[in-house]
């Protein structure tokens, strides 16, 4: 036999394995839509790559099939268009995009979000179309044959005339920058209001409990610490009526007290992995804001100095420092109680877990309460009942946070729930720039927008749909907006942005964590405040830089506008009042020296 | 006749100079990819770092020319140095987990068995394939305080028992927060005022070393004292002439360094960290740094003066050693677990959760450290040493530990700088794995804030482009710094 020369046998395999990327690399450009066996080829296929991070079970499927339904129209098949999806993990979906888009290479369609570099306005209309050509038409999707037959007549004539904005039950705010004083974005579903997920198995159970317990003598100890030592609640008659039931806590003092008897509970039943509320980093986001401006809002007269419908960074401090409130604010004071009552019933921990891990404590039983929002629903409703084991499975209920009620603990600085109007309306899926195939994104956008593929679409994702008159899935129904509240511009807010929102996080989680006292959390933020190189002498400088770049950011788009060929249009003119006004109001960052002087009248602005 | 020949040494010469172009011009443009794509994708993103950090540098739009002011910022940001003793830290933990490495890699060397090292050497390459990303979940399961293989372990030997006796609770503190309450009157009595606190003390251990490392016995007599009076004097005028204008003493301290170059050898790098770690420890307090500093260089000189040159040097370094390891134990004992933390009462810490165990928790990442690629390197310095010097080593009876500290690893020590190097950068620049278990902030009290992760974070998150250059500028000076000493001073004698 012929000894095999292994050199000739390296190259052979090294030339195998060039071909072999050769044609990987071909076949991937193909699938993607990139290079030269892409889009830009003559008479090639056309590739809209949809770029998004939600990774929640039922939503890429959901896609997926608008997708499939899609690419199968007639039109689309001939002119050879395919849609496709490409989803990013949240986590690095930022830097994703980010990359892409500087370096020319983003998708067709993109979920605008989640990066700070698209947040900034002039990088939105640097990399994104403008939508207003599109948005004032009827959607050729909500014609004829492709709405549901079912529809009212009246619903048929109205989804087919109006202009597609008017479509979105917002009206496509969600869409609409205000700087740049266009639509930048077509939000194709809502999560709704975040919400409490509770266990029914378990809180019957518990609360069975409670009814065993409250009348003992002595007292259990869980009921001395729920009403001495913290002071949740005066039980009144309507609370005992509410322990008659096996309904869930609906006020906050209720559900504390429910915390507390829940501790005793799994001690008592030997259950020691079983917690009132499965919590990780990711619910730190969720349980302070929901509490922040119930408890702050006293605050705004005080903070709002300059009536402008939003509180900024600036404002908070610089009201500060002018004494127009303290940092042992009651309101303020309030807040941080709440939000340091909340980790006792949390395990232990909480702020080295994920969001998964706190959903897995949840559908195991091991968890009465969690909160999220909409877009985890399907995943937990479907793993609490489907568990396989029949002693673990159970129903789950859901319910809006409890604010207190009369007679409860810290009602006295209780202002009113939010409104929850315009919240959720998201996924904004916004058009690069540089896509290839830009009225093929908007037509694929106007499909998944249409009422019948919207309503469709958001039934397989189990999220709420965008569309006037479409019908959610019963299960989300509770996720759907309480319009009445207090309006949440009106923040009062430590941690905006820049360094020493950071440190002042910083020191808020070790609060929260239990590692310093309020007074020492008092006691360190004021220091961080009063320092002179990063404190609020720093968010003046910074505010007005930040103003200034607005305020030119405004001139730029004023002058695009005027020099539009339609600037004298009706719709067109308007935008250019409210830029002008922007503008103006902004004053190339003067405003904030002004309102400096306002605040500090002796004090000079500062200088860095 | 001479016309001719000169017309002919004319035509060899060009014959020979078109020779020589066009090999020259072939090799050249051999070389030319390699070079041009190095400098566009190497080079230029890394000079444009230099650029970008002196503006105010918001992509894609805000370009703004603010000359040293990010630096400035940097220099007076607590975040950003709070950062460095964090990294610090884990640099000095990240020096005794380079050990079980190089235990392996000998270990590998000496087995007889050609297979069975074959075998286990394709064992340590095996790791390389799984993606970071999953080992950093698996080691995060691994902390689960329910579910994870740490507590369980630990549960199972009677281990947390003896964490808990350590650590104990509120009400009963363990034997390291009584021990910490014991020393604390020793610590704010003499300690703190004295010595500016714990890192004092091992910085003063560590200019006594710097001391014992005089090369020459005969220096000019007053040179090197000014030299050293005037770092000293220089780092008292940044605190009297505030932080403000420190920009004025660059030039002046680059001076210093050069001259103290000139007359401390190549030692003189370490007394720039001395400094750097001074500006830290005795932020408060430059002038007491600057008394320390005349002690130790006046009783060094008086101990140079009245003994032996070799002697005086083996004094004064093991002075210094002394105190270095005083202040190690001290810090061990009264300086890291000063209040219980509770976490061990229920069998079920929160490694990652809690602001006291994710340091610890840290460090412990990855046990047994032996990594594949630091393996594979030290083997490689291995199998270089030839079979005659361990026969020597063998006939001059050294046994196999002697073997190691003698023969072996003063052998490879040119693997363990690369090695060195790795991990320097490696630890300076990581943030992913800070990004991932404690977010952007760094967790509670920002106390997971490492330097690349406040870059990260001024970057992405909060918009601050500029500003996140000039710290990666001043990292590269420290990184270009740790290097340095490494080439100079952990290498193979020749």
């Amino acid at each position: 036999m012929k000894k095999v020369n292994a050199n000739t046998a390296g190259v052979v395999l090294l030339a195998l394995a060039f071909g072999f990327s050769v044609l990987r690399y071909q076949n991937l450009q193909r699938m993607l839509g990139e290079g030269t066996a892409g889009v830009d080829v003559e008479g090639g296929p056309k590739v809209i790559r949809v770029l998004h991070w939600q990774l929640e079970p039922g939503y890429r499927e959901a896609l997926q099939d608008v997708m499939d339904e899609y690419n199968q129209l007639p039109h689309v098949k001939a002119e050879g268009v395919r849609v496709m999806q490409l989803p990013i993990p949240e986590r690095v979906y930022s830097q994703f995009l980010n990359v892409h888009l500087i370096s020319g290479t983003a998708p067709d369609i993109c979920v605008k979000g989640m990066s700070s570099m698209v947040g900034n306005s002039s990088a939105l209309a640097r990399f994104f179309d403008p939508m207003s050509e599109f948005v004032g038409e009827p959607n050729p999707y909500n014609q004829g044959d492709y709405l549901r037959e079912d529809l009212s007549s009246e619903m048929k004539e109205l989804l087919s005339t109006l202009p597609w904005s008017d479509t979105f039950t917002d009206g496509m705010v969600a869409g609409w920058d205000e700087s740049n004083q266009d639509y930048f974005a077509v939000p194709v579903s809502s999560w709704g209001a975040i919400r409490v997920f509770y266990n029914r198995k378990l809180v019957a159970g518990i609360k069975e409990f409670m009814r065993e317990q409250w009348k003992q003598e002595p007292a259990p100890e869980w009921k001395t610490e729920a009403l001495e030592t913290f002071s949740f609640l005066e039980p009144n008659g309507e609370f005992l009526s509410w322990l008659a039931t096996p309904d869930a806590p609906d006020s906050l003092g209720r559900l504390l007290v429910f915390c507390e008897a829940t501790l005793a509970y799994a001690q008592e039943r030997g259950q020691e992995k079983l917690v009132p509320i499965s919590a990780s980093n990711y619910q730190l986001g969720q349980f302070a804001p929901e509490y922040r401006l119930p408890f702050t809002y006293s605050m705004v007269d005080a903070v709002n100095g300059n009536r402008d419908g939003g509180i900024s960074s600036v404002e908070v401090f610089g009201s500060w420092q002018a004494g127009k409130w303290p940092l042992d604010d009651p309101g303020l004071g309030a807040f941080y109680d709440i939000t340091r009552v909340f980790p006792r019933y949390f395990p232990a921990g909480f702020l080295g877990l994920d969001r998964e891990q706190a959903h897995r404590r949840f559908v195991l039983g091991n968890a009465v309460f969690l909160a999220t929002g909409g877009w985890d629903a399907n995943s937990i409703f479907v793993g609490a009942r489907e568990h396989s084991d029949p002693d673990v499975a159970f129903d789950v209920g859901v319910m809006p946070y409890p604010m207190p009620l009369p007679g409860e603990r810290w009602y006295e600085q209780y202002s009113g729930k939010p409104t929850e109007a315009g919240k959720g309306l998201g996924v904004p899926m916004a058009i690069n720039k540089q896509s290839q195939n830009k009225e093929w994104a908007v037509d694929f956008l106007r499909f998944l927008t249409s009422h019948r593929v919207n309503e469709r679409f958001n039934e397989i994702a189990a999220w709420l749909p965008v569309i006037v008159g479409a019908e959610p899935v019963e299960a989300m129904k509770p996720f759907q907006a309480e319009m009445d509240g207090l309006p949440p511009q009106m923040n009062v807010n430590l941690w905006l942005g820049g360094q020493l929102g950071t440190l002042i996080r910083g020191q808020y989680l070790l609060y929260f964590a239990g590692g310093i006292d309020l007074e020492e959390f008092r006691a360190t933020v004021k220091e961080m405040i009063e320092n002179p190189r990063y404190g609020v002498d720093r968010v003046w400088h910074d505010q007005r830089i930040s103003n200034r770049d607005r305020s030119r950011q405004y001139d730029r788009a004023l002058d695009v506008r005027i020099l539009a060929d339609d600037a004298f249009g009706d719709q067109s003119l308007g935008r250019v009042v409210n830029l002008f006004e922007g503008s103006l109001l902004l004053r190339d960052g003067k405003g904030v020296e002004l309102e400096h002087h306002r605040l500090l009248p002796d004090q000079p602005f500062p200088e860095f | 006749m001479s016309t001719a020949a000169s017309s002919s040494t004319s035509s060899r010469w060009k014959y020979s100079f078109f020779q020589k172009a066009k090999l020259w011009s072939s090799l050249y443009l051999l070389v030319l990819p390699t070079v041009v794509s190095t400098v566009i994708f190497s080079y230029y993103p890394k000079l444009d770092v230099v650029v970008k950090s002196m503006y105010r540098w918001q992509p894609p739009a805000i370009v703004e020319f603010i000359g040293l002011r990010n630096f400035q910022d940097a220099f007076a940001d607590p975040l950003f140095w709070q950062s460095f003793q964090l990294v610090f830290l884990l640099l000095g933990a990240n020096l005794i987990k380079m050990w079980p490495a190089i235990f392996a890699a000998v270990a590998l060397h000496r087995m007889r068995n050609e297979k069975l090292r074959y075998i286990f050497q394709v064992c340590f390459v095996i790791p390389m394939v799984i993606p970071g990303m999953v080992w950093l979940l698996i080691w995060k399961s691994f902390y689960d305080p329910d579910f994870g293989i740490l507590n369980r372990f630990l549960n199972a030997t009677g281990g947390m028992r003896f964490l808990h006796y350590l650590d104990g609770t509120a009400e009963m503190p363990g034997l390291m927060p009584r021990m910490a309450t014991a020393l604390d009157p020793f610590f704010s009595g003499v300690l703190n005022p004295v010595f500016s606190g714990l890192g004092g003390l091992i910085l003063l251990g560590f200019l006594l070393v710097l001391r014992g490392y005089r090369s020459n016995p005969f220096p000019g007599k007053t040179r090197s004292l000014v030299q050293l009076a005037g770092l000293g004097l220089t780092l008292m005028a940044v605190q009297v002439l505030g932080l403000t204008f420190w920009w004025l003493l660059i030039p002046a301290g680059i001076v210093l360094l050069v001259l103290l170059s000139r007359s401390l050898g190549p030692v003189w790098v370490l007394w720039m960290f001395a400094a750097f770690a001074a500006l830290i420890l005795f932020r408060d307090d430059l002038v007491l740094f600057g008394v320390w500093l005349a002690a130790v260089v006046i009783v060094t000189e008086l101990v140079y003066a009245k003994v032996d040159f070799h002697r005086a040097q083996t004094i004064i370094r093991r002075s210094g050693g002394a105190l270095i390891a005083l202040g190690s134990v001290l810090l061990f004992l009264g300086g890291s677990w000063t209040e219980p933390t509770g976490q061990f009462i229920e069998g079920a810490p929160a490694w990652l959760g809690s602001k006291d165990l994710v340091i610890p928790a840290i460090i412990f990442w990855g046990f047994p450290w032996v990594g594949t690629t630091g393996t594979l390197i030290y083997l490689a310095g291995l199998q270089q040493i030839p079979e005659d010097v361990y026969e020597a080593a063998n006939l001059d009876g050294v046994g196999p530990i002697g073997m190691l500290f003698r023969i072996e690893l003063p052998l490879i020590l040119t693997q363990v700088r690369i090695n060195l190097i790795f991990m320097t950068i490696g630890t300076l620049v990581a943030y992913e794995m800070f990004l991932i278990l404690l977010g952007p902030g760094g967790g509670p009290g920002n106390k997971g804030m490492v330097p690349g992760l406040y870059m990260f974070s001024s970057a992405f998150q909060h918009a601050r482009f500029g500003y996140a250059c000039a710290l990666g500028m001043i990292m590269f000076v420290i990184i270009l710094g740790l290097t340095i000493i490494y080439n100079k001073y952990v290498k193979v004698e020749k």
